[in-house]
């Protein structure tokens, strides 16, 4: 009876896998901690200066912001079940979610544009409120971060025309592990600006 | 390319996989504790310089700015002279991270040489403002206009420093994700620190509209949260580079 494992599944067993290339948790744990110092400053600020910090508030679009963040939690959905279709060899079907969560956050961005449109009409004297300072600040930050993850999916759906081969599945993990952090930034930043008083 | 000539096993096992023996090793070490020291330096002049470190904001009054330069001069100075050797703590460091990268490309190291390149514009304008300072804190009594021009000059200098720091951070990404395929002199998770650094440097664009909050020059996102990055960045760089692997063929 042979009592050794096979040398492969050995190596499993004493070497849990992330998901992910290891590097992409450095953007992730990074963007996390850059993002909880801006949201400690944001709160410091906005204890100095309450009643204005609140008067912003007041004028922010809650349905946008619930809209937001329905899709972004949508696409998440989507791009966790794509990672998932494509690791099973479902090629076709993930590139299709992805492209549907890439769209997703097009929305997200064409809300972000119809709101920011309404407070810059004001122009520059929408900055004498530093609330709203602040508001640009934390949702254009994230912005960026939406419109460099369409990017990734977009590329990661071209990319799934081969399925199957470990790295680019860690690649796939990857992509989809960055849209997750820009939802969870979001889930985050849309209670603090919107909600809180 | 084995190093069987000097001497074992141990030898071998050189920096980075470099395949050259002590005299490099030890050049390294030197390179980096003077990056270190310079640092320190540097850094007991600005803490000196500005009285605590949080920098002064730029919606001080003109009176209050010159106050600056006029309580304290003999200290001003002496920071000045601490900040200007602290100006020399990158040179070594930018020569370290351009050797390493001109091993990953080929014949025609671009990236390389324009990485040297930035990085003399990043640490230039540093020397600058040094400059400004010293020459505000040098005769207190001239004219307030001339001083208050030279401070806000001096630390949106020092402050508003995107651009270099953005390109350096694009090269590293360039040269570990796209170049570095066959020796990995560098790990990949180094090119995704690289675009933590990019992420966070773009805002510090906005330091020229804000007097105030956190993009102004003394605000989380104009000089905190870079300096920081660009810090954890140039530490976890130096640290890969002195990590002692064998040296593939």
């Amino acid at each position: 009876m042979n009592l050794e494992l096979p040398q492969r599944e050995l190596s499993k067993a004493s070497k849990p896998e992330v998901p992910g290339e290891e590097g992409v948790w450095v953007v992730i744990f990074g963007e996390m901690i850059v993002f909880s110092i801006l949201f400690a400053v944001f709160l410091d600020a906005r204890q100095k200066d309450a009643a204005a910090f609140e008067a912003g508030r007041a004028a922010l679009d809650l349905t946008l912001g619930v809209v937001n963040t329905l899709i972004l939690l949508t696409s998440s959905f989507a791009v966790a079940a794509a990672v998932d279709l494509y690791r099973k060899g479902d090629a076709w079907s993930a590139r299709a979610l992805t492209l549907v969560a890439a769209l997703l956050g097009l929305g997200f961005c064409i809300t972000k544009a119809f709101e920011y449109k309404a407070k810059l009409a004001a122009g520059a004297a929408v900055f004498d409120n530093p609330f709203h300072v602040y508001y640009f600040l934390l949702t254009g930050l994230h912005l960026v971060h939406v419109i460099v993850g369409i990017g990734i999916l977009l590329t990661m759906s071209a990319y799934m025309g081969r399925p199957g081969h470990p790295a680019r599945q860690r690649l796939m993990e990857s992509g989809g592990l960055f849209w997750h952090l820009v939802d969870l930034l979001w889930i985050v930043i849309f209670p603090l600006l919107y909600i809180l008083h | 390319m084995g190093s069987s000539s000097s001497g074992g096993g141990e030898r071998s096992m050189a920096l980075n996989g470099l395949d050259d023996g002590p005299e490099t090793l030890r050049d390294h070490w030197i390179a980096i504790w003077m990056g270190i020291i310079f640092l320190v330096v540097g850094s007991i002049g600005l803490v000196a310089l500005c009285g605590i470190l949080p920098f002064p904001s730029p919606s001080l009054s003109p009176d209050q700015v010159l106050a600056i330069y006029r309580d304290n001069p003999i200290r001003m100075r002496i920071g000045v002279l601490l900040l200007f050797i602290g100006t020399m703590t990158f040179n070594q460091l930018y020569t370290i991270q351009f050797l390493h990268m001109r091993r990953v490309e080929g014949r025609f190291p671009i990236w390389s040489y324009t990485l040297l390149c930035t990085g003399i514009m990043a640490a230039l304008p540093a020397w600058l403002a040094s400059l400004l300072w010293l020459a505000c804190t040098f005769r207190p009594d001239s004219d307030p206009g001339t001083i208050l021009l030279l401070h806000d000059i001096g630390f949106l200098a020092f402050t508003f420093s995107t651009l270099p720091f953005v390109v350096i951070a694009q090269i590293c990404y360039i040269i570990v994700f796209f170049r570095d395929r066959t020796q990995r002199v560098f790990p990949r998770w180094l090119a995704y620190m690289a675009v933590l650094d990019l992420l966070i440097f773009v805002p510090n664009a906005l330091v020229p509209f804000f007097k105030s909050g956190p993009f102004a020059w003394n605000g989380v996102m104009g000089i905190y949260l870079p300096l920081t990055a660009y810090s954890v960045f140039m530490i976890c760089f130096m640290t890969t580079v002195m990590r002692k692997r064998s040296p593939k063929s």
